[in-house]
């Protein structure tokens, strides 16, 4: 395997990794907005989002392959088993830390130890080898030189669709809440919103787009007990991309970021896909750590 | 439930009594009592450290509080949540957290107004503040954090009213803004007081400036009441320190 590539890159390979910078920047985006939806609201370092997006695909492919269940109706179930299992650990183990004084690293440690745990027992239920959503082979289509599938449009369009209808519900009461107790939970408060109520609302919304996320993921790849580390990861580092606390910018910096990783692929080897994402983050955190983008109002 | 008078023979609007109340085991009331009535400005006086922000936090269930009653409009409120004391009308504005600062102005007196379902109230209250405070209605599109420090308290002030509160607590709303601001802001809380009848507790280190609008006045010295006499028979004191 080439580790870096020749200098002078075929016009038809950067346009090919464009259209693949396109579709893994949806998904990257999907994921910062959801980590973003969650950290910015509640500050939880929400580790445990990652069992939440293994959840999500082993409920689903588990109701669809061992029960027969229909797929659309078995990706249905596996979203309301991620927002159930996101409001669940807020409501059982952050929010009765929260109330006995815990500190954020002791909540942070909790939710790695779920992280970890949950994963476990899917492994322990499912085993560890891979497992496929029965979703059938997409259609392969050609442009020119170019070549996408069916779920490569359906990554795109639903990930942006789900961001569009979030950043759409900050205009709401719920949405307009939940920005107000990111910016100041005691003047919150002393307005009238629940903060506790809020969480629930953010861990709800972000439990949604984790599992869409994960569902996308299994459309493509196979499930495993540990894809969801990486994920999660790659999330807080578009929410720390974006400027922690600026859930609008925090899409834009996921799909920068999978932009940025697939054009590496013009100069560098796959194998340097994370080292990448780290990079950036690196270099950000040092050169701006407000956020990549301009500041304005939230 | 008890309903206790005032010299204006007027309801109180609000009644603590015997409050104590602390952060963990640490009680930093012992022991406060007080009454505000309708209309009436009240300022709550002493050191720092004597729990002047702690009573307000207590007074708007900020706080629990481990012992005593609070009893607003007849109604005890003393395990109330802070929400239903805003939709009660009451209203707490801190003193150095008193306004979103990343959000604008208009998104600001938006959600003072979180509690108010009705879209047609809540449009009268913000013409109603744009006409007090035309700055706020110029500026609206502004960053919060971005204003004047006087624009921000102003701002402050419109959010509390924005909940159509009737009982405000301020603490020490004069705290970074020019002095001659200060008297122009609190030349508008009395007159807020006077025509619109709005109760006030106010916790102020600047005494000169609190004094003259207010009518009545609390001594608070180490999580105790101390005193409690008219403004009138304050300024007439030279000697508030030596009461502590």
């Amino acid at each position: 395997m080439h580790l870096i590539s020749a200098a002078g890159a075929s016009p038809s390979l950067v346009l090919q990794l464009v259209v693949s910078g396109v579709v893994l920047g949806s998904f990257y985006a999907l994921l910062g907005m959801s980590v973003s939806v969650i950290y910015s609201t509640t500050k939880v370092f929400h580790f445990a989002h990652a069992f939440v997006y293994t959840a999500a695909a082993y409920v689903a492919l588990g109701t669809a392959s061992v029960l027969g269940v229909p797929i659309v109706l078995a990706i249905v179930i596996g979203l309301i088993a991620a927002v159930v299992l996101g409001v669940t650990i807020e409501l059982v183990v952050y929010r009765s830390m929260r109330r006995s004084g815990a500190s954020s690293l002791g909540i942070f440690l909790a939710s790695l130890g779920i992280s970890i745990a949950g994963p476990n027992l899917i492994q322990i239920i499912f085993g560890p080898d891979g497992r496929n959503l029965p979703v059938g082979n997409p259609a392969l289509y050609t442009v020119g030189t170019v070549t996408f599938t069916t779920w490569d449009i359906v990554t795109v369009v639903v990930s942006w669709a789900l961001i569009g209808g979030v950043l759409a519900m900050r205009r709401s009461r719920w949405g307009l809440a939940s920005i107000a107790v990111s910016a100041n939970r005691e003047l919150s408060a002393a307005v009238g919103i629940s903060p506790q109520k809020i969480y629930v609302y953010a861990f709800a919304v972000g439990s949604l787009l984790i599992g869409s996320a994960a569902i996308l993921f299994t459309l493509n790849q196979a499930a495993t007990p540990n894809m969801g580390l990486q994920p999660v990861l790659f999330g807080f580092i578009a929410t720390f991309l974006a400027g922690v606390g600026n859930q609008k910018t925090a899409p834009l910096a996921g799909f920068v970021l999978g932009m940025v990783v697939s054009l590496s692929g013009i100069w560098l080897s796959q194998t340097f896909q994370t080292a990448v994402i780290f990079g950036l983050l690196f270099v950000a955190l040092i050169v701006r750590p407000q956020g990549i983008f301009r500041k304005a109002a939230v | 439930m008890e309903r206790s008078e005032n010299a204006a023979g007027t309801t109180d609007r609000l009644v603590a009594n015997g409050l104590v109340c602390g952060y963990g085991k640490h009680s930093v009331l012992h022991d406060v009592s007080l009454t505000v009535g309708a209309g009436e400005i009240v300022t709550i006086l002493g050191h720092n450290g004597a729990g002047k922000t702690t009573a307000l936090k207590a007074l708007f269930g900020l706080l629990p509080v481990q012992s005593g009653v609070v009893i607003h409009d007849g109604k005890d409120i003393t395990r109330t949540s802070t929400a239903s004391r805003v939709r009660g009308g009451m209203s707490y504005t801190s003193a150095t957290s008193a306004i979103f600062r990343d959000l604008t102005v208009r998104q600001n007196l938006e959600l003072g107004a979180f509690t108010v379902r009705d879209s047609k109230v809540r449009a009268e209250r913000l013409a109603r503040i744009h006409d007090l405070f035309p700055v706020l209605k110029d500026r609206g599109s502004a960053v919060a954090g971005r204003m004047s420090g006087g624009q921000q308290r102003l701002l402050s002030i419109g959010l509390a009213l924005m909940s159509g509160a009737e009982l405000m607590l301020l603490d020490e709303p004069s705290l970074g803004i020019a002095p001659s601001l200060v008297t122009e802001l609190f030349e508008s809380i009395r007159a807020l007081s006077r025509d619109a009848g709005l109760s006030v507790v106010l916790v102020e280190q600047n005494v000169g400036a609190a004094l003259p609008i207010s009518d009545r006045v609390y001594y608070l010295r180490a999580g105790e009441i101390l005193l409690s006499e008219s403004a009138d028979e304050a300024r007439a004191r030279d000697d508030w320190w030596e009461l502590f």
